[in-house]
């Protein structure tokens, strides 16, 4: 209980079941209905519920993977709880699905379970490949990041019990909205210092995880291939690769991106009836791309 | 990677004894439903119990840090904690995706439990280690919620995709779960009359982690030095073999072996709304298998 108050309370930006409410409203104008459902609440909480389990694993994995050898107590400690936590509040989310009983919600939100553990499995599995693509890297993010929110948007417009097309341009909104917000955090890695973040820049490419910037850098940039092949064992090589890839035209090209899937879900938009709930979704778009932090 | 952790555990000699009972009970109760063989929906959800079974078996081996299972090295033994919490969470997602396009509602929430149990199970054996004042009823819940649910929740799910009555359903989930505590206590009495060859792991080692079980909980009404072992985590060296000879000469294991045979005589009970033959009495058989583990 502890550790869940921990994620809980902690400062979290909530967008996921903001947007869920958004759309649930969104939808539900749209069919005509009074007020937003329970169905429609609950969808908001799993969507929440699954997000954070899927953070609290994560976690473990990074950390693991920094560690070599046995790790000491209060370590293992930790270790232990994230994954229990983790364990429980997917089978809560999956409970609480179940018991919403509409087939068409539950299998489209078991893919996005599926798809997060995919979405691990490929990033763990393509670290430090220079010669990734674009697509894998957009397939990725969407496994990891856009999947969940393309998924809740489409549910909420089926507990709104709109029509099909309607809940098909809800997903695609969700899922460029994810793309966009996923390509953003890519770029954020590159240009924040160090007290912004809270870590040291380019942690992801520490890692491995070649991201946006740094692939579209790769196209020009023989120097960076060369660096990112050795994986950062020269001493101050991680640093020279943050700088090329912040010189190049690896970061302007991604904010392109971004802003271009941006568009895209803005465009999902204009099924909707014109009002304040639409200008909200569309200000999420906004949101998205105008993140500093 | 991930492959190879799939191979190191599904290639490992498990008894398949869950999906061989889902089998069992599909067969019985279609032919009380006049089907006349098991559908596609069964043999899936054979499929899935042992996926849900086996995941679950992964991401416990993280949480204990074990070295061994099923006689061979753990997958985060020889992959890191990792691989192994990410080949756990890829078999559970899958095995929700399978679930849900099994497109039973009732068995989707009848499993969804399970999972549930099992967190919860694990979080309730977490907070409870070194804990001798454990009650006989908390100890039956925490093997219900780790092991008698998804045998439960098997049964019942083969009933229900055979189409059986309400009284049916609940029968074979009574028996599924009476066969999954029966198993549960037994495996806990093995845990000290087995040597570590024949565990496949360390003998003692639930109490060395201070995982207080049945045969534990019947000696330390006989026997109050041994509270004060556990309490103190065996902090001397020679103080777990102390605790093990006090378990031994205390009767525990004796009453514990009992308990598991009521319980077995109980799920025994469950088979009576089944039509006499080769499929009852293999389910029947299942329950001997369970008990005679004890010899």
């Amino acid at each position: 209980m502890a550790a869940a108050e921990q994620i809980f309370s902690a400062g979290g930006k909530r967008m996921r079941p903001a947007l869920v409410l958004l759309v649930s409203r969104a939808t539900a104008q749209l069919a005509g209905l009074k007020d937003i459902n329970p169905q429609h609440r609950r969808l908001a909480e799993i969507i929440e519920m699954i997000h954070t389990a899927s953070l609290i694993h994560d976690d473990v994995l990074d950390e693991s993977d920094v560690r070599r050898g046995k790790e000491t107590i209060h370590q293992l400690f930790g270790t232990r709880i994230a994954v229990l936590a983790g364990d429980y509040l997917f089978a809560q989310s999956s409970w609480y699905l179940a018991s919403l009983e509409n087939m068409e919600v539950i299998k489209l939100i078991s893919q996005v379970i599926k798809d997060l553990a995919n979405g691990e499995i490929k990033q763990a599995s393509s670290l430090f490949d220079c010669d990734m693509t674009l697509q894998a890297y957009l397939d990725k993010s969407f496994y990891k990041t856009a999947s969940l929110i393309a998924a809740s948007t489409r549910a909420a417009a089926i507990f709104s019990g709109v029509s099909s097309e309607v809940c098909q341009r809800m997903f695609s909104y969700g899922m460029n909205l994810g793309l966009a917000f996923q390509i953003v955090d890519d770029i954020l890695d590159f240009t924040q210092s160090t007290e912004q973040l809270g870590k040291p820049a380019g942690s992801d490419l520490a890692k491995g995880n070649l991201t946006a910037p740094v692939l579209f850098a790769l196209e020009d940039d023989q120097e960076l291939r060369r660096i990112i092949d050795t994986e950062f064992m020269e001493e101050g090589s991680l640093e020279m690769a943050v700088k090329l890839v912040q010189k190049g035209k690896g970061i302007e090209r991604a904010w392109a991106l971004a802003k271009q899937k941006g568009n895209e879900a803005k465009s999902c938009l204009e099924c909707l009836l014109p009002g304040s709930l639409r200008s909200s979704l569309e200000g999420m778009v906004d949101y998205v791309l105008e993140r500093r932090y | 990677m991930l492959m190879a952790a799939a191979d190191q555990i599904f290639g490992a000699s498990g008894k398949k004894i869950r999906p061989a009972l889902v089998f069992l009970v599909s067969h019985a109760t279609a032919q009380l439903t006049g089907l006349s063989e098991i559908t596609p929906q069964h043999r899936k959800l054979a499929e899935i119990i042992e996926m849900i079974h086996t995941a679950s078996l992964i991401h416990d081996d993280v949480l204990d840090d074990s070295d061994k299972r099923r006689g061979k090295e753990t997958v985060n033994r020889v992959f890191g904690t990792r691989v192994a919490v990410l080949a756990g969470d890829f078999i559970f997602a899958q095995t929700s995706w399978l679930l849900a396009n099994l497109e039973n509602l009732e068995v989707i929430k009848l499993i969804s439990q399970v999972i549930k149990d099992f967190a919860s199970g694990e979080i309730k054996q977490t907070t409870s280690l070194y804990d001798c004042d454990i009650t006989m009823q908390d100890y039956l819940r925490k093997s219900y919620c780790k092991t008698a649910s998804l045998v439960a929740a098997s049964a019942k799910g083969a009933a229900i995709f055979s189409g059986t009555s309400n009284e049916v359903k609940e029968n074979m989930y009574d028996y599924g779960k009476k066969l999954g505590l029966a198993f549960q206590i037994v495996d806990d009495i093995l845990d000290f009359t087995r040597s570590s060859e024949q565990l496949g792991k360390p003998a003692g080692s639930d109490l060395r982690k201070g995982n207080v079980t049945a045969p534990v909980i019947y000696a330390l009404e006989k026997q109050p030095a041994l509270k004060r072992l556990i309490q103190t985590e065996f902090i001397n060296p020679e103080d777990l073999d102390t605790a093990i000879e006090l378990v031994h000469q205390s009767g525990g294991i004796e009453r514990a072996r009992e308990l598991a045979r009521n319980m077995g005589d109980s799920a025994l009970d469950c088979l009576s709304c089944l039509q006499k033959g080769p499929m009852r009495s293999s389910l029947e058989g299942m329950v001997d298998y369970v008990l005679e583990r004890l010899h």
